[in-house]
């Protein structure tokens, strides 16, 4: 395969997706299988990926580029680097496991799974794309069948939860697709290609509009993300959706949000980045640490407030998220590598929230914490297995979670002390908001109305243990991981201090 | 050229009015022998209309760049594209026609089609006028069949009211339009846009000044023609009360015949001389700025609240005549080109819109969006698709032709330099999204009631959807051909 | 045509306009159409175009008015049609804009130098040189309109046409 894996991997599922709308709609069994048999391909192509791909290169691997619309310089340039490979790798992951836990959807199986495939080919061709333009293409490629995913197959506000999210997400990529015309026409030559626009903008664009252009790329992920103040559609979504649409929301579509900005603000703009901004601070600062942190304490105190488990997940999500923006914006080795560490970790333990609230929610139908009661001596696998994710997203030592949030609070404790020890400090609010919810909800006095509640499957443990196995290994052994990420993340980090070097920011100077 | 030279460079008109006489005079043929009913108007109509766009194909090979006719046509690449484009649009409107309810159920079919041809022709002459006295004459000959054809369902009283206040506002227009056209040939002392050209350059500043009202003037004939803010007024009462196909001929063909008049009235007539704000020494460019970002946002803002499923993309046409007008606003070739490319991109996403809208119309009986509730669960699962597609597409969402269309248009505006216009553009792109997915979310998300009956659609009507579809989608991703294509088109004639 | 003789005429001219359009009576209305058109064939006589001149004169004034005024007496719209009179505010607001766009345009124009006329070709106006003109270089326009005109019959039969 070697050159053209990528390519596979994005068009695989779409090839399902052909196959599936050519099946008849009753045959629901085929329909199904035919949409896990669509996933096997790119996940064990990403086993693959591991297995050859260079750590130490920080250039693009598995490289595969020609002319797409030769007049405008377009391309078809699709690689992987240390910054995405762990993201394809967990979107295969994830996509496999979701295919299972959509095993209980009745209502237009074919087009649910066929969107499905849809949505792999999107979002795995975003993780890979390199050409700007190809980027987009894709990025927006996820928003229709998402739109539909949550709007025909979701819960009962699902029509409101689905547009919102729909226009809130154009809304934020639109200002993307006007930044992506500036650079085109500001290189020169005329590029879309994201590894090379870097070099060919460096000093074309003022600083002034540089940042103005870093912000309109920065609304654009936030929401994605979502930061603070553009996470209002998250909850509404997350809760909506059936489960394995909000796996996939909350486990791969928030990492493009952290994704783009590494990638593209970082990689394309990066004197804008430490650019000072305001207060004297840089724009990182304010945008990123300070918004981050934020997030972390905000999501925290609504995720306490939650009656409903799949929004205290929802919101634990916005919390967890701003881990991620905080270490990014550290500059330093270990917080830019926890937080891309943070974006899997995340994807891991939430993938597995969302499945534990979808098992829980296909047996009693709602999801209010207080509905419940002493679960534990009812479904005792189920609660066990709940038990250890909640301690995982806790950041319990031992578990992935630890790893990545200690990175990111080390990383960031020599350039933000202020903010770290606000971030440190929310770590309290995530485990009472856990324990609160955990102890509501299987402990003390079981409640009569589900004392015949049917335990996990075997279907649903199937979607979960990989997951858990996950989360066990990278909390005690995170170097394999690590060790693929870090070169290019260092390097990126190296990127962006040069590009402010001159003169040395005082905004980042330790205060 | 003279007139007879002309001749060979004038295929596709002399194929149309061959076409007209010989449906008029099928027309009396059939009345002569008792025959009420015939398909066979349309048919010949159908064949007119093909036969037009074979002769423009040919003259798309034809690299000569002349006047025609003494000074009133120009023969041009840009031409021979919107001949070509209009030619599309009048045979999709025929073949609509034959497909509609609407149209078959009326007894005068002969003179329908006889008008719908001749509205093609008045559209082509439009696109190559080059003289004041020819694009007056065309455009009033475009106006007067389009009038005749809104107000063709002579027993619907929304049909009849929206032809007269087409021509109430249509007489406005043009009122002001040929009265500004007076001013510029007593400035200016020529008719041609070659002479318009040279006589700007020999004006003094008082008289530059007096041009400037003039163009002001013009404007609102063309702004009338292309449904641009504040001259759109019309639009949503003639695209609801008219038969469906002339709606959609009216917001593809007539729209496009618009921008080809506009477009070669300021490139050559007014720019030919220098850039047009050297020239004129007038804030042209804010003024077309400010059109152009009312007509995006007013249009999509009256859309947001419509419940009539052609009102709806009435105002969204509206709209797509502000970005296209950003084409415009770009005052240079790459501007021309983005608007050839949008309008080809437009003619396949609206035609499309517009088709099942009527195949729905025909198989319900209502246009309004109550009745599309939950058409895809009730046996419309088909058209639905199509629907959500031109719709996404208009939107501008990839992998369409609209999102590449749209693409090139904010593209040259950026190149230009007018981002804060080309802001306005994307943010009205999110707010139309939220109408274009109000129907497709009626048409997915909502069930079907009790009272909503399934619905049937015979494949082989669904034919020229699917087709539309399918260049919606292979536009959005193989797009590099029709590039070429508008690149050679857009270098317009200029003396 | 001397500025005095223009200025009272353009008055003339004006005031006969909005009388068509303004008066309650179509009858009125009809007949101040027929002055509105005799005064506009004074102006093409100024300007050297008899032809014209005699032509608005025997077909407009002649022929379309009359035919005018036989629908109407044919209708029988003798009586003067009540109609929604426009209120106050509205007349205003009209007679305002009508004299700002004037405003505007006397500004425009006043400070524009007058090009001195041309002198007139030979046979400037009569018939044989209109015909001349009218088949050679204003061929394509004359044949469109003759076009236009069958398209604009068919369309006012198909409109008006009782069958079916």
């Amino acid at each position: 395969m070697g050159h053209n894996v990528l390519s596979l991997m994005i068009f695989i599922p779409l090839a399902g997706m052909v196959v599936i709308l050519c099946l008849p709609s009753r045959a629901h069994g085929v329909i199904r299988w035919m949409g896990v048999a669509a996933t096997v391909p790119p996940l064990l192509m990403s086993v693959w990926l591991l297995e050859h791909f260079d750590p130490q290169t920080t250039a693009p691997q598995f490289v595969q580029r020609f002319a797409w619309i030769p007049a405008y310089h377009i391309n078809y340039f699709v690689g992987i680097d240390g910054i995405s490979i762990t993201m394809v790798v967990l979107t295969a992951l994830l996509c496999f496991l979701c295919m299972f836990a959509s095993f209980g959807i009745e209502k237009a199986v074919k087009g649910y799974f066929a969107l499905f495939l849809l949505l792999e080919t999107g979002m795995i061709g975003t993780f890979v794309a390199l050409d700007f333009f190809l980027f987009f293409v894709f990025w927006e490629l996820m928003l229709l069948p998402m739109y539909f995913l949550i709007g025909v197959w979701g819960g009962p506000r699902r029509e409101y939860a689905a547009i919102k999210f729909f226009l809130y997400t154009l809304f934020g990529s639109v200002l993307m697709l006007v930044a992506i015309l500036y650079f085109y026409f500001a290189a020169d030559p005329h590029s879309f290609d994201m590894t090379q626009l870097g070099a060919l903008l460096a000093k074309k664009i003022p600083l002034d509009v540089q940042v103005l252009l870093w912000v309109a790329l920065f609304i654009g992920f936030a929401i994605k993300i979502p930061a603070f103040p553009f996470h209002t559609w998250l909850p509404d979504a997350h809760v909506e959706a059936p489960t394995a649409i909000s796996v996939i929301l909350a486990g791969i579509l928030l990492k493009m949000g952290t994704y783009g900005i590494l990638r593209i603000n970082y990689g394309i703009l990066p004197a804008a980045t430490l650019a000072p901004f305001w207060g004297g601070h840089s724009v990182a600062f304010w945008l990123l640490a300070a918004l981050g942190t934020l997030n972390i304490v905000y999501g925290a105190v609504c995720a306490m407030a939650q009656e409903d488990l799949k929004k205290l997940v929802a919101y634990s999500s916005i919390s967890h998220m701003g881990y991620v923006m905080l270490g990014m914006a550290a500059f330093t080795p270990q917080g830019i590598n926890g937080a891309v560490l943070q974006m899997f970790n995340h994807g891991t333990i939430t993938a597995m929230l969302f499945l534990l609230v979808g098992v829980i929610y296909d047996r009693a139908h709602h999801r209010q914490i207080s509905g419940f009661g002493g679960l534990a001596s009812i479904v005792p696998v189920y609660t066990g297995v709940t038990g250890f994710a909640f301690f995982a997203a806790m950041g319990l030592p031992g578990l992935s979670a630890f790893i990545s949030e200690a990175l990111v609070l080390l990383g960031a404790w020599q350039q933000y002390p202020g903010l770290t020890i606000v971030a440190a400090s929310a770590v309290i609010l995530t485990a009472g908001y856990l324990l609160w919810a955990l102890q509501r909800m299987y402990l003390g006095q079981p409640n009569e109305k589900y004392l015949g509640l049917a335990e996990i499957n075997g279907r649903e443990l199937f979607t979960l243990v990989p997951l858990a196995a996950i989360v066990l290994f990278l909390g005690i052994y995170p170097t394999p991981i690590l060790n693929l990420q870090s070169p290019a993340l260092l390097r990126l980090n190296e990127q962006v201090q040069q590009a402010a070097a001159p003169p040395p920011p005082d905004s980042i100077a330790a205060r | 050229m003279d007139a007879t030279q002309s001749l060979r460079y004038f295929g596709p008109e002399l194929v149309l009015t061959a076409a007209i006489m010989a449906v008029l005079a099928l027309d009396l043929g059939l009345t002569a022998r008792g025959i009420e009913r015939s398909r066979w108007p349309g048919i010949v109509a159908l064949a007119g209309a093909a036969a037009a766009i074979g002769s423009a194909v040919r003259l798309l090979r034809v690299p000569a760049r002349e006047w025609l006719f003494g000074r009133m046509l120009v023969f041009d690449g840009f031409s021979v594209y919107f001949k070509v484009l209009l030619g599309l649009a009048l045979l999709a409107a025929v073949w609509m026609s034959l497909g509609s309810r609407e149209v078959r159920g009326q007894p005068n079919e002969g003179e329908y089609f006889t008008l719908l041809l001749s509205s093609g022709l008045a559209m082509l002459l439009m696109a190559a006028a080059a003289n004041l006295l020819m694009a007056y004459l065309s455009l009033e000959f475009a106006s007067l069949t389009s009038y005749v054809l809104t107000g063709f369902l002579r027993h619907n009283r929304r049909s009849a009211e929206a032809a007269l206040k087409y021509l109430i506002y249509g007489g406005v227009a043009s009122g002001a339009m040929i009265y500004g056209m007076s001013w510029i040939f007593g400035l200016t002392g020529s008719m041609d846009y070659a002479g318009i050209a040279a006589g700007i350059a020999q004006l003094d500043d008082p008289s530059r000044g007096a041009f400037f009202l003039a163009l002001v003037l013009v404007l609102a004939g063309f702004g009338y023609k292309v449904a641009s803010v504040p001259f759109h007024m019309w639009a949503p009462d003639v695209y609801t009360g008219a038969p469906i196909p002339v709606t959609a001929f009216l917001a593809v063909g007539s729209k496009a015949a618009g921008f080809a008049m506009l477009l070669r009235f300021f490139h050559f007539g007014v720019g030919a001389a220098g850039p047009v704000g050297a020239v004129t020494r007038v804030p042209l460019l804010q003024l077309g700025t400010l059109l152009c970002a009312a007509t995006m946002t007013l249009g999509n803002l009256a859309a947001l609240s419509q419940q009539n499923m052609k009102r709806l993309l009435a105002y969204s046409s509206i709209a797509h005549a502000g970005y296209a007008l950003l084409g415009f606003v770009v005052f240079a070739d790459a501007g021309v080109q983005a608007v050839l490319f949008y309008l080809t991109v437009y003619y396949i996403m609206n035609l499309g819109a517009f088709w099942v809208v009527m195949l729905i119309a025909n198989a319900t009986g209502h246009e309004d969006l109550p009745s599309y509730r939950g058409l895809a669960w009730r046996g419309g699962a088909l058209p639905a698709l199509a629907l959500a597609i031109f719709l996404f597409s208009l939107a501008g969402l990839p992998p369409l032709a609209g999102f590449v269309g749209k693409f090139y248009v904010f593209g040259a505006g950026v190149e230009r330099g007018l981002i804060a216009l080309v802001v306005v553009g994307v943010l009205n792109s999110v707010v139309s999204l939220y109408y274009y997915v109000r129907v497709v979310k009626t048409m997915f998300l909502d069930e079907p009631r009790a009272e909503d009956a399934p619905v049937h659609f015979a494949l082989n009507d669904l034919a020229a959807v699917g087709l539309l579809s399918a260049a919606t989608l292979v536009l959005g991703i193989r797009f590099d051909w029709l590039l070429a294509r508008v690149e050679t088109a857009r270098r317009i004639f200029a003396g | 045509m001397t500025a005095p003789v223009f200025l009272l005429l353009a008055v003339l001219v004006v005031a006969a306009a909005l009388t068509v359009v303004a008066h309650p009576s179509p009858v009125y209305s009809a007949c101040a159409l027929v002055v509105t058109l005799f005064l506009l064939s004074v102006f093409f006589v100024a300007l050297d175009a008899q032809l014209v001149a005699v032509l608005q004169v025997i077909v407009y004034a002649g022929a379309i008015v009359v035919l005018f005024l036989f629908v109407i007496m044919l209708l029988n719209l003798t009586q003067p049609e009540s109609r929604p009179t426009a209120g106050v505010p509205v007349v205003a607001v009209a007679v305002g804009g009508g004299i700002g766009i004037a405003a505007l345009v006397a500004a425009a124009l006043r400070r524009v130098p007058p090009a001195g006329a041309p002198a007139l070709p030979e046979g400037f106006g009569d018939t044989a040189a209109l015909a001349r003109r009218l088949f050679t270089a204003y061929v394509l326009p004359f044949e469109l309109t003759s076009v236009l005109l069958l398209v604009a019959i068919v369309g006012a039969v198909g409109l008006a046409s009782r069958k079916g």
